[in-house]
């Protein structure tokens, strides 16, 4: 029998202790991911690494739109190749790109041709992935390819040693170069990587892009199969000068009371009509060359790693995920040599009403690089509302601090991992963690295997039995197939099971703009 | 890794027949988000009073639902009344059980012989007629029932009715191939410039 009040149980493992293990295990795991075997194989990785997120993303902590350096990067090092020797990573220009499918790579080629000439040596160096958004699917977009991209781009495919890696400015100038380069090369090759396939040339102060994720579900049940758009946005930014303004806009359906989409809306329907959505829109000022740039606005939430699987617990309970998360506010991002991080004061989701249901605080992250392809973080979060619009209780402060970890083993298999602990009002303290193992076949193929962990911690409020995930740690395991089979197409397939829920396949076509 | 040309033309059919898959086998709408409608329903015939559609934390512990995540009322629904994850068939019928004038053997009581999930002495017929949630105790759960939560920040429809969610599948296949058929379209007009 379950019973409310006077039945809280005291058996079972002592959470806090549970979690004292489990951070003794991440430190164990930091302290093996300090001295990867192949840490200095690729020196360029050091100016990879410190050029952060803003030389491919618009976002200084990474995610959404593309540069236009970013778009390059993501034709050149992310998507298979077909037909050339050494997959995408040859960045060597090649004489084919004769028939009809390869135009792809000839464009590719002579792109890297173009734009990249030195980087042929480090080409087939897999993507370390520093940003650690490899692809945010859900909330979606380019980031996956920027930000594997990203990790992966090789050094020379930077204009000049003199575009600071870390400065912002010099940055998507420098991104503007290659761009420039790539639009047509010499042997008349169409870029392929531009918006809308390189149909449309925007100029240097406009960025545009979008993203549609359809996602079909197959779990156990007298309604086996689902299928819906997951996402169907774009988005852009203006720069004039050091000013910059970007905002995305996008339409979702969902049911009432879903967790998804809702917190970005518009329109005010409240059942599941279509509804206008934007998940981000903000103002930025780049200061100190683009190292250091200030937003105000509706923005992503600057905290652990950017992964794009927005159901993943860590992201999703620590409610940091970008598929609906964001929270408007001011922040401050960094992008250093080594360090880069940003903090964000929290005003509140000012898509959400009442007034009680906004939760007001900060939230941040810092990250330094500790070897060529080594990176570790720091995450920290505090905010606090009259009523909390997920669990529906009342004076709730909600606290998340962790440590997250990104490093490349080899060329081709990489590691990201997270933990944070949990400090909830009406809760026991709690953990959620994660750690997930990339391992690239071959050029625009990944196979992944994530493990995580959560205990949300037991509810003092409504008390009950320990359940696994509150009050019990609840395990879960996925397996991923992406491939990003053809310019601005990917395939994902995921299957995950996690305890005490059916085991799900996840099948999904994003195509972005 | 070299691919020949015939390798090549595979992926490019493999690709799109995944996306066909992916897309072209439509059946749904969404995933199961059918559970509040359902209990409001339910309890619309139960209590012959009107209810709002409730949010998931009606019978879960947050807003992201989901099996094993179930509050007290919901884990006595499952226990007690056989509703069954994901089966939204099961709703009514265990609303029905729940509230039935003998209930369930071995569910939670209170003093006056009502079902109490929280353990408050209040009856969940009671608390849930009132809006009060039947897994929180005491007044702490008055109006988490039915929330006055809101979204957007904008009044007003962009649909007049929702459009099929199947249009919504060809409509990014038909993004993939005119995407593709512009570039090569572009691909073509750059020879033939050269």
């Amino acid at each position: 029998m379950l019973e409310g009040s006077g039945t809280r149980k005291l058996g079972g493992r002592d959470p806090l202790r549970a979690f004292q293990r489990f951070f003794a295990w991440l430190i164990v795991l930091l302290f093996v991911s300090f001295f990867p075997s192949r840490a200095h194989a690729y020196a360029w990785m050091i100016k990879h690494a410190y050029a952060g997120c803003p030389v491919c993303h618009a976002d200084p902590s990474g995610g959404e739109l593309l540069t236009a350096y970013g778009r390059a990067q993501s034709d050149l090092l992310l998507r298979m190749r077909y037909g050339k020797p050494g997959g995408s990573s040859d960045s060597q220009p090649s004489a084919s790109g004769s028939s009809s499918f390869d135009s792809f790579d000839s464009d590719d080629d002579s792109k890297k041709s173009d734009a990249a000439p030195a980087a042929a040596p480090d080409k087939a160096a897999p993507a370390p992935a520093p940003d650690g958004d490899k692809t945010d699917a859900n909330s979606g977009e380019d980031d996956d390819d920027a930000d594997k991209s990203a990790d992966t781009k090789p050094d020379a495919a930077r204009p000049d040693d003199a575009a600071k890696p870390a400065a912002k400015a010099d940055a998507q100038s420098a991104a503007a170069a290659p761009k420039e380069d790539l639009k047509t090369d010499d042997s008349g090759s169409i870029d392929t990587s531009g918006f809308l396939w390189g149909l449309v040339n925007t100029p240097d102060w406009l960025l545009l892009g979008g993203a549609y994720r359809q996602l079909a579900v197959y779990k156990p049940g007298p309604k086996t199969f689902t299928t819906f758009p997951m996402m169907a946005d774009v988005y852009g930014q203006l720069q004039v000068g050091n000013f910059r303004v970007e905002g995305s806009i996008g339409i979702i359906r969902v049911g009432v009371g879903s967790p998804y989409g809702r917190a970005v809306q518009i329109t005010g329907n409240q059942g599941d009509q279509w509804n206008l959505l934007s998940r981000t829109h903000w103002i930025g000022y780049d200061l100190a060359d683009g190292t250091v740039t200030l937003r105000a606005g509706h923005l992503n939430l600057p905290f652990g790693i950017r992964i794009p699987e927005h159901t993943m617990w860590v992201r999703q309970i620590t409610r940091t995920d970008r598929e609906s998360a964001q929270q408007d506010g001011v922040a401050l991002a960094f992008n250093g040599e080594k360090l880069r991080g940003e903090i964000m004061g929290i005003a509140g989701n000012y898509q959400v009403r009442p007034d009680k249901y906004r939760e007001r605080g900060y939230s941040l992250y810092a990250e330094y690089l500790t070897g060529t392809r080594t990176a570790i973080g720091v995450s920290s979060l505090v905010t606090s509302a009259k009523e909390d619009r997920v669990s529906l209780e009342r004076d709730v402060v909600r606290q998340s601090h962790g440590a997250f970890v990104r490093t490349a083993f080899s060329d081709s298999v990489t590691l990201l991992a997270e933990a944070d602990g949990l400090i909830t009002s009406h809760r026991e303290t709690g953990y959620v963690g994660f750690a997930q193992l990339d391992y690239e076949v071959t050029q625009g193929l990944h196979l992944m295997a994530t493990g995580e962990i959560l205990d949300q911690g037991y509810d003092t409020l409504i008390a009950g039995d320990r359940v696994l995930g509150a009050g019990q740690p609840q395990l879960g395991a996925w397996g991923t197939v992406d491939w990003f089979c053809l310019p601005h197409v990917e395939f994902r397939a995921d299957i995950f099971s996690r305890q005490n829920d059916d085991t799900t396949i996840l099948g999904q076509l994003h195509v972005f703009l | 890794m070299k691919h020949s040309k015939k390798a090549r033309g595979s992926s490019l059919v493999s690709a799109l027949l995944l996306g066909l898959a992916v897309v072209g086998s439509v059946r749904s709408a969404r995933a199961s988000q059918s559970f509040p409608p359902l209990l409001q329903q339910a309890l619309e015939k139960q209590f012959n009073q009107s209810f709002c559609v409730p949010l998931c934390t009606a019978c879960h512990l947050t807003t992201a639902g989901g099996p094993g995540n179930v509050n007290p009322f919901g884990a006595n629904l499952e226990l007690y009344a056989g509703l069954r994850k994901i089966d939204g068939t099961t709703v009514a019928p265990a609303i029905q059980k729940w509230f039935a004038t003998s209930p369930p053997a071995g569910a939670p009581l209170n003093a006056t012989g009502e079902v109490d999930s929280d353990g408050d002495g209040i009856g969940d017929a009671t608390e849930l007629k009132d809006g009060d949630s039947p897994s929180v105790p005491g007044t702490r759960g008055i109006g988490q029932f039915c929330t006055d939560l809101k979204y957007g920040c904008a009044g007003g429809r962009i649909a007049a009715a929702p459009p099929r969610i199947d249009s919504m599948g060809v409509f990014s296949a038909g993004l993939v191939v005119v995407g593709f058929a512009a570039m090569r379209r572009r691909r073509r007009l750059a020879k033939r410039a050269r």
